[in-house]
């Protein structure tokens, strides 16, 4: 085991009385848009009866105290971590150690627009296993807040997912003392979890991804030719991508356009959400009001609006969309590959077309390949039971 | 069809009030740290500037003022069908001096308003208070788009092909001109190619012929020559950089529309952005900044004519409007005939590919290259601009 050299200083979430009714104040004076005729598919974006009673909800029925109260059920840590350019960075942590002697140490990784929050519901399956009547090992799960999210510090300029992957590494071995760990991630953490997987090989036992971010690099030598497989894959998911885009677009060339309106109109920051979450989450499309609340219950979205909320952290996090691309840390070199076995589960987010398996192998060193039956981008967060117990036997066949 | 009816601006004060309050309660936050010498809009707005444009809203900017100013000109509603949904359109009407005048519709774009026109109507229709000929003056016809300022809000986008069916009815059979020339730049220079396209005296419309300060109707030519490949690829480029506000407004208008109906701050940086990126900012100094190119006073009454219209969320649907009707392109073989003016404005950010190029669609009989002013052409060069669009209207006479 490395020295502990860095403290790391127990954290409670606690939002002021003043914070709640300011923003109670300002959904009370929420001025809604109009909507266009033929959105009750949210084709338009997000849809004006769910937002109509979305603020309802959370300006009269949303209890902030109970869902804080949930958050801090894990013990919850700070610490400051430098980073390779020298800049300082408070990082936001859950910590709960596993059952037994054995327990593994695993970092979850929450993406955009989401929150430490997606994983509260797996935490507990995955360190104590037994008191769900399952076998498999144990985890000690450690669940940071991204840097610029939630209760993570704001960064000074944008830092991107090669940086974040380089400072959780200094949270698990030079904070808490793990010489080798494992990592599980979707969306922007899958980012940062390929990235620790690249700069920290030797430290990492083996990945569990539901997302596939490095683009591999496909015009040398060593690589197979683009199949016919593949290639239609690639269209879909252009085609999928140019309806779908026009947020990440924003975000990663102009994010300071948009966040004025985010951080100053709550209604605005939850429009801006909730059609990510429809969108991406397995929704049943059919009855969209009811579907959107069946999958995503008011608790839970509004626990995650409120994070960004109340820490004022909607404009950093979207401005990782601008980070990233300039870091250029999402597409492998000739010839590099992710070594460290990794494990995939594709949730069907019924808009998006399945990865080719020989797309994935290009970039990665897939040891174990899954399609899930049942939920979507969130899936943490949607299907806890089915998240936990794949990621669990993943490790177990992999370690 | 019923004839128009007079109209004047007068927002409740209500409303003013309304919008006051939220811009004084704003909480400023961080934006990331720009280097010294840096560009403070390299992330979007400058919150910087942001700030001082809103101190100037609460402590001086009059929105009283601003209105009378609007106000200075006849305007007029009406109501045009298309499509089977009748459309409320605002326009402004000026008649203009001289024995004959032609006359000329112009058109505004986004995130633009008739306010864009505002310093070029009395030139164009009364030249010779500005030492001109009065024979040189033109009627003026100055539509609100659909969806924006004080035109109508439509039940689902419109774009700019039904707008040129709804603009050639407004001329012909609201106002009665049998004939018009169509001017206009952004969304406008869009419309405007497309009533010369579809709605020329040939094909049994009103308009004789269009001038555009933008690139907007696309023909179905591909770049030839190497300057035709080299403007193909800045303008590729400039739309991976610039296009996001595009790509995000023509799929999920609705998603975006939230924040910005509800935030006037988030409103006006949404929109300044566009003012501060595609102007000409060049100062007497050398150096650029947004003010070279418009006064305070300028952008928060465009910003304004958006929020107290509540029309930010219906304006963007032209993007959608757009992609519904099928996009800018022209069929194979399309082309406009008519006489074609262009103003080629060294700033503006959809730059116009090479003459040889637009030559191949369109019916070009008037070229000017300029060597200031950007996208909001006729605000940001006024008298330059109605010499130039004043030089064309004689050249078609």
């Amino acid at each position: 085991m490395s020295h502990r050299i860095i403290p790391a200083d127990p954290f409670t979430i606690h939002v002021s009385d003043g914070e709640i009714e300011d923003l109670k104040r300002r959904l009370a004076r929420t001025r809604f848009p109009n909507e266009p005729q033929g959105n009750d598919h949210w084709d338009y974006g997000t849809s004006l009866p769910y937002m109509e009673k979305l603020v309802e909800v959370w300006r009269d029925d949303f209890d902030w105290r109970k869902a804080e109260a949930n958050l801090n059920r894990f013990p919850q840590y700070r610490a400051t971590l430098t980073d390779e350019a020298g800049e300082d960075h408070e990082v936001h942590f859950l910590y709960e150690k596993g059952s037994g002697s054995n327990a593994v140490p695993l970092i979850l990784t929450h993406g955009w627009p989401s929150t430490f929050r997606e994983f509260l519901d797996v935490i507990d399956p995955l360190a104590h296993p037994e008191k769900y009547g399952r076998t498999g090992p144990a985890f000690d799960v450690v669940v940071p807040s991204l840097i610029g999210y939630g209760f993570s510090s704001k960064p000074r300029v944008p830092v991107g997912p090669a940086v974040i992957a380089d400072v959780w590494h200094r949270l698990m071995t030079e904070v808490l003392g793990y010489d080798k760990y494992a990592a599980q991630a979707g969306d922007w953490g899958s980012f940062v979890t390929s990235r620790l997987a690249l700069q920290h090989a030797d430290s990492l036992l083996a990945i569990h991804l539901t997302m596939l971010p490095l683009r591999p690099y496909i015009k040398h030598l060593g690589q197979p030719p683009v199949s016919a497989e593949e290639s239609k894959w690639i269209k879909e998911m252009q085609s999928w991508w140019r309806q779908e885009e026009g947020y990440r677009s924003i975000q990663s060339t102009k994010p300071m356009a948009l966040a004025f309106s985010l951080m100053d109109s709550p209604a605005g920051l939850a429009g801006w959400l909730a059609d990510k979450y429809y969108r991406l989450g397995d929704t049943d499309k059919t009855d969209t009001m009811e579907g959107m609340i069946a999958r995503f219950p008011f608790e839970t979205i509004l626990t995650q609006l409120s994070i960004y909320w109340y820490t004022g952290t909607i404009n950093t996090a979207n401005t990782l969309y601008k980070a990233g691309p300039a870091e250029g840390s999402g597409a492998l070199k000739p010839g590099e590959k992710v070594t460290v076995p990794t494990a995939y589960s594709e949730y069907p987010m019924d808009t998006l077309p399945l990865t080719p398996r020989s797309w994935a192998e290009r970039g990665y060193n897939i040891a174990r390949w899954r399609i899930m039956e049942k939920g979507g981008h969130f899936a943490a967060m949607e299907e806890p039971e089915l998240f936990a117990d794949d990621v669990r036997d993943a490790f177990a066949e992999m370690l | 069809m019923a004839a128009p009816t007079p109209f004047r601006i007068d927002i409740p004060q209500s409303a003013l009030d309304a919008i006051a309050a939220k811009v004084r309660a704003y909480e400023w936050h961080e934006m990331p740290e720009i280097a010294e010498g840096g560009d403070r809009w390299a992330y979007g707005a400058d919150m910087q500037y942001m700030r001082e444009l809103c101190d100037y809203w609460l402590s001086t900017y009059d929105w009283r003022k601003a209105e009378a100013n609007l106000n200075r000109f006849p305007q007029f509603k009406a109501t045009v069908a298309h499509d089977g949904q009748n459309h409320e359109i605002h326009f402004i009407h000026v008649k203009g001096s001289g024995k004959n005048p032609q006359t000329l519709l112009l058109t505004h774009g986004w995130p633009g308003s008739v306010f864009e026109f505002f310093d070029v109507i009395e030139p164009l229709a009364h030249p010779e208070k500005f030492g001109g000929n009065a024979e040189d003056g033109v009627n003026l016809v100055v539509p609100s788009l659909p969806g924006y300022g004080f035109s109508g809000k439509p039940k689902k986008p419109i774009g700019p092909r039904g707008t040129a069916a709804l603009w050639d009815k407004l001329m012909r059979e609201v106002l009665g001109y049998k004939e018009y020339i169509a001017q206009g730049g952004d969304w406008g220079a869009v419309v405007t190619g497309n009533i010369g396209l579809s709605h020329s005296l040939a094909k049994g419309g009103g308009c004789k012929a269009i001038h555009m300060n933008m690139w907007g109707i696309r023909p179905a030519v591909m770049p030839e020559t190497d300057a035709e490949k080299q403007w193909a690829a800045g303008a590729a480029m400039t739309f991976e950089l610039e296009g996001a506000y595009l790509r995000l407004q023509m799929t999920k208008p609705q998603s975006l529309s939230y924040g910005m109906m509800d935030s006037p701050v988030g409103a006006a940086a949404w929109i300044v952005e566009k003012f501060n990126g595609w102007s000409d900012k060049r100062g007497p100094d050398g150096k650029e900044h947004i003010e070279n190119a418009f006064s305070k006073d300028q952008l928060l009454t465009s910003v304004m004519i958006y929020l107290v219209t509540r029309t930010f969320n219906t304006a963007t649907w032209f993007y959608r409007g757009l992609f519904e009707e099928g996009g800018n392109g022209m069929a194979p073989g399309e082309k406009i005939d008519i006489p074609t003016g262009v103003a080629n404005f060294p700033k503006e950010f959809l730059v116009f590919p090479p003459r040889t190029m637009v030559e191949k669609a369109c019916n070009v009989v008037h070229w000017t290259d300029f060597d200031h002013g950007g996208h909001f052409a006729a605000l940001e060069t006024g008298k330059v601009f109605a010499d130039d669009v004043r030089a064309f209207a004689k050249t078609v006479k």
